[in-house]
């Protein structure tokens, strides 16, 4: 698989979770429930920002529709990828577009206030 | 209604917890389901992680309790007079606050400027933020009780 996208990264499957990428859309299934996300989930995210940053993408998706459940070590997660995402330059290095439905009370709450931590990198779109 | 369970200190055990949770309240409308899960996972996670055995049993308790009109969520675990103060100083601060939502985004501000801090020290504020559940707690030395509660009505 060519690296023009996200595509080349390979599937993560642990712990009910299951992280896909697919051209500049990264798709969350299941649920985020470990005890240390920092060492089973976060390299993998990790990974998949520093493609975006060496493509480079300008907007990634995150698609969490399907994500039911997170712990608050999980939300972690998110704080970081978008302080990645932001970077340290007035420049993002990319957008980060949540996919979220409306009627999952985390995915409306945290990823709202996510959204007040760095508003130029995150958006929330509810389906 | 009451649903006890004794929750060893060991994470799969979380898991089990969740799933009476929605076993309770399986008829009831999802966005309480669902933040009850939350709430009960959260607190269970406070117990796995920083419970400690009393008189050699090494375990905490959760209890779910469906009222007329109300749902609570217990925990109950022996933990160190540190830990306890940590959690007792935090809850009042949450019940002090005016704006949780604030509270919140001030908590993961702070965790995004310490990247190699582990702890996220959420879960509490997230049982009020999210979940709109209300708060209590209480210890007497080496038990923690923290209760949660909200309107079943909402």
């Amino acid at each position: 698989m060519p690296k023009s996208s996200l595509s080349h990264i390979e599937r993560l499957s642990v712990d009910g979770l299951e992280i896909e990428t697919s051209d500049a859309r990264v798709v969350l299934r299941g649920k985020m429930t470990s005890r240390q996300p920092e060492a089973s989930i976060q390299p993998h995210i990790r990974k998949i920002h520093d493609a975006a940053t060496e493509l480079p993408l300008t907007d990634v998706e995150v698609d969490v529709t399907e994500l039911s459940f997170v712990n608050s070590s999980a939300i972690r997660l998110f704080v970081d990828w978008a302080m990645w995402a932001k970077g340290t330059t007035d420049t993002p290095h990319y957008r980060l577009t949540f996919k979220a439905k409306e009627g999952i009370t985390w995915q409306r709450m945290t990823l709202t206030a996510l959204t007040s931590l760095a508003p130029t990198v995150v958006r929330v779109e509810t389906v | 209604m009451i649903r006890e369970l004794r929750v060893p200190l060991a994470w799969h055990w979380i898991e089990r917890v969740r799933d009476a949770v929605n076993e309770v309240l399986h008829d009831h409308p999802s966005e309480l389901r669902e933040s009850a899960v939350m709430v009960a996972s959260e607190l269970a996670e406070n117990l796995v992680k920083y419970g400690h055995p009393v008189d050699g049993e090494d375990s905490g308790r959760i209890a779910i309790e469906l009222g007329a009109h109300t749902v609570s969520i217990t925990a109950e675990n022996g933990t160190t007079r540190e830990e306890a103060a940590k959690v007792v100083e935090l809850i009042d601060t949450i019940n002090a606050a005016s704006d949780v939502q604030l509270l919140y985004v001030q908590r993961l501000t702070e965790m995004a400027h310490s990247p190699s801090e582990s702890a996220s020290e959420l879960g509490l504020l997230r049982i009020v933020f999210e979940g709109r559940f209300r708060l209590t707690c209480r210890y007497a030395h080496p038990m923690l009780r923290i209760e949660a509660t909200r309107s079943a009505d909402a």
